[in-house]
């Protein structure tokens, strides 16, 4: 494990690296959760862009 | 202001992240994932308890573990290190009961002053976003990293 952020000056906590973590980051541990809101926002849109630049 | 929380460790890409919450109940292995929704670039701030029976994780439960100030500065620390990591990302909450989601509300309310100097705060109510106001009872929130801008 390594440690990658920890930067209090900057207001970001510590966070270690976990690899056995990695097992779930294509995975969708709350589908349920998910369903949900991606229907409440079928309903209300959402006003801004959010898409452009961001990192998926 | 320093807020007592939890250790966090993550993922390599920091979509998903472990705390272990100890109170009254003993201690609770917790989840935190920032799900992409349909929206491109926007993340479902999903949150629950690990089963430790069947491994599985549960977001209905409730722990009553006696540290619910702790867990919340706890994720509000990973949405601190997400939206570092992804700084154009908005992050999308609701709670999966209106208890919880007044609960979410509580804290963002508690953090307000501190939260606003570092994210875009956006509530929906009644399918209406807004720029968020306290005292409103949203049904869900939003939130983006400020991007600092140095002048030379």
């Amino acid at each position: 494990m390594k440690i990658l952020l920890d930067t209090n000056k900057k207001k970001i906590p510590a966070v270690r690296i976990d690899p056995s973590l990695d097992k779930y980051e294509n995975v969708v541990l709350f589908p349920e959760k998910l369903e949900i809101a991606n229907k409440k926002l079928e309903k209300s849109g959402f006003p801004l862009n959010p898409g452009k630049n961001a990192k998926h | 202001m320093h807020l007592d929380r939890y250790p966090l460790k993550a993922g390599s890409l920091l979509n998903t992240f472990m705390f272990t919450s100890e109170g009254k109940n003993g201690n609770i292995n917790k989840v935190i994932q920032f799900q992409p929704m349909n929206i491109p670039g926007l993340f479902n701030l999903a949150f629950g308890d690990e089963n430790i029976l069947t491994g599985k994780f549960d977001d209905n439960v409730i722990t009553d573990n006696g540290d619910t100030e702790k867990v919340l500065a706890t994720v509000v620390a990973a949405i601190f290190a997400f939206s570092d990591y992804y700084p154009n990302a908005w992050i999308y909450a609701t709670g999966s009961t209106q208890s919880r989601t007044r609960l979410y509300q509580m804290g963002i309310n508690k953090y307000f002053d501190i939260a606003e100097t570092d994210f875009e705060i956006m509530g929906e109510y009644f399918n209406v976003w807004e720029i968020y106001r306290k005292g409103r009872q949203y049904q869900a929130f939003a939130v983006h990293r400020k991007i600092t801008k140095f002048e030379s």
